[in-house]
């Protein structure tokens, strides 16, 4: 919560200079464990699973912005479940068109279908779920969809087949052929 | 008799100041409190203080130069105590020569365990290579003296230079060392890309750990470096 409000700051004074966040080459596996072990720190009881990553993936990105994201999909995915015993799969893998992908799938009952066109847009103010306005979460998602904006990249989300949420990040891989900062 | 180490806690916010202070008496510390940087270093120096808990953003003088002004005649050990967002500050302060830090919001274990480790460094001294005990956490475990690393009892191939990161890390563990001092330790001064090191993080990791995703043994910390896991210690109290 107080670093939901951390986030914001820091966004927002990017978002005076065009929306530009100062970036360097992250490895995705080590932004994501961080992100689970932050989560795990505040609900130990949560059940995280971590996909075992294949090649290593390299971002460019302001990396505690886009840890703050990772961490808010998994306590989302924590809090809107339905359920104690939310079971929650993060992984990463490469597209063919040069983004990692970061899948967050958890077999909660999901999104309400009314709320899904809207998912990215709740102004807490106006948030459905009374519940979810007093911990600022429907502030959560906006912001999200903000941080990983401002990186060129894209976050979805929607309901998978089988039941659960699921949420999808992409952002852009580092060229080859240019070296980090 | 000995007495219990004294710990100085330098902190402006009185509710977290109180919060440390209580954690550390609870756990047989002796505690000095203050509220400024300039105080606290006109008392470090009259006092036999163990170990300094310095909060970076102090009202009248930048933390980062209260930690500059105590090491230029003490090398007694510094845990800062920084938020989450400010990683930047939290390498500048480890560069400047703290121990170590804590991100808020911490857990009572955490921080014990942060003073109990950088309390340690002091105790212990420098020890050559070849008479350092084998490191052992967890399935795996460091021979120093043969140069091998070991998990469930079976070799692993390490390349030189991961076995040099491993070897920092091993010896500084519990404690977060920043890509730069690894970069400079093994690739010397004119690295400046810190690509180098997450390649090599990654096939370690892919050689040591039972998920890579998930590490069990060397932990990131995020924008600032890597800390690897502590073995199990067998006197959890101090003195």
């Amino acid at each position: 919560m107080i670093e939901n409000i951390l986030s914001v700051t820091r966004i927002q004074s990017d978002e005076k200079a065009n929306m530009r966040v100062v970036k360097t080459v992250e490895a995705v596996e080590e932004v994501i464990a961080e992100a689970v072990a932050a989560v795990r720190k505040r609900s130990p009881q949560a059940v995280i699973n971590v996909v075992p990553p294949g090649d290593l993936l390299l971002v460019p990105m302001d990396v505690i912005l886009i840890m703050q994201v990772l961490v808010n999909l998994l306590e989302n995915a924590l809090r809107h479940a339905g359920r104690k015993d939310v079971h929650i799969t993060i992984g990463a893998e490469k597209t063919d068109d040069g983004y990692a992908r970061v899948t967050v799938r958890d077999d909660g009952r999901g999104v309400q279908e009314e709320i899904l066109p809207h998912l990215f847009e709740i102004h807490p103010k106006e948030n459905i779920r009374g519940e979810d306005a007093s911990r600022g979460l429907g502030m959560g998602l906006s912001i999200c969809k903000t941080i990983v904006k401002a990186h060129g990249g894209t976050i979805q989300g929607g309901n998978q087949p089988e039941g659960g949420a699921v949420f999808v990040m992409q952002l852009p891989l580092q060229q080859e052929d240019t070296h980090g900062e | 008799m000995e007495s219990n180490p004294l710990v100085m806690v330098v902190e402006d916010e009185k509710v977290i100041r109180d919060f440390l202070a209580a954690i550390l008496r609870n756990n047989s510390y002796r505690v000095m409190e203050f509220s400024t940087g300039g105080e606290a270093i006109k008392q470090l120096s009259t006092n036999s203080v163990d170990l300094v808990l310095l909060d970076l953003g102090l009202p009248d003088i930048d933390g980062l130069i209260v930690l500059d002004a105590i090491r230029q005649w003490s090398s007694v050990p510094i845990i800062v105590v920084s938020a989450r967002e400010h990683e930047k500050e939290k390498v500048e302060a480890l560069d400047r020569g703290a121990d170590d830090y804590v991100t808020k919001p911490f857990s009572n274990a955490e921080l014990l365990a942060r003073v109990r480790t950088a309390m340690r460094r002091k105790a212990a001294g420098p020890l050559s290579e070849d008479a350092r005990p084998p490191f052992i956490v967890g399935d795996m475990q460091i021979d120093y003296v043969r140069r091998q690393v070991t998990l469930v009892g079976e070799m692993v191939h390490l390349t030189p230079n991961e076995y040099k990161i491993l070897l920092i890390l091993s010896a500084n563990a519990g404690r977060v060392i920043t890509h730069e001092t690894l970069l400079r330790e093994i690739w010397g001064p004119y690295v400046g890309d810190n690509q180098i090191l997450r390649v090599n993080m990654a096939n370690i990791r892919r050689k040591l750990e039972r998920n890579p995703g998930d590490p069990a043994y060397i932990l990131t910390e995020v924008g600032v470096g890597y800390r690897m896991a502590e073995p199990p210690q067998e006197n959890e109290k101090p003195i």
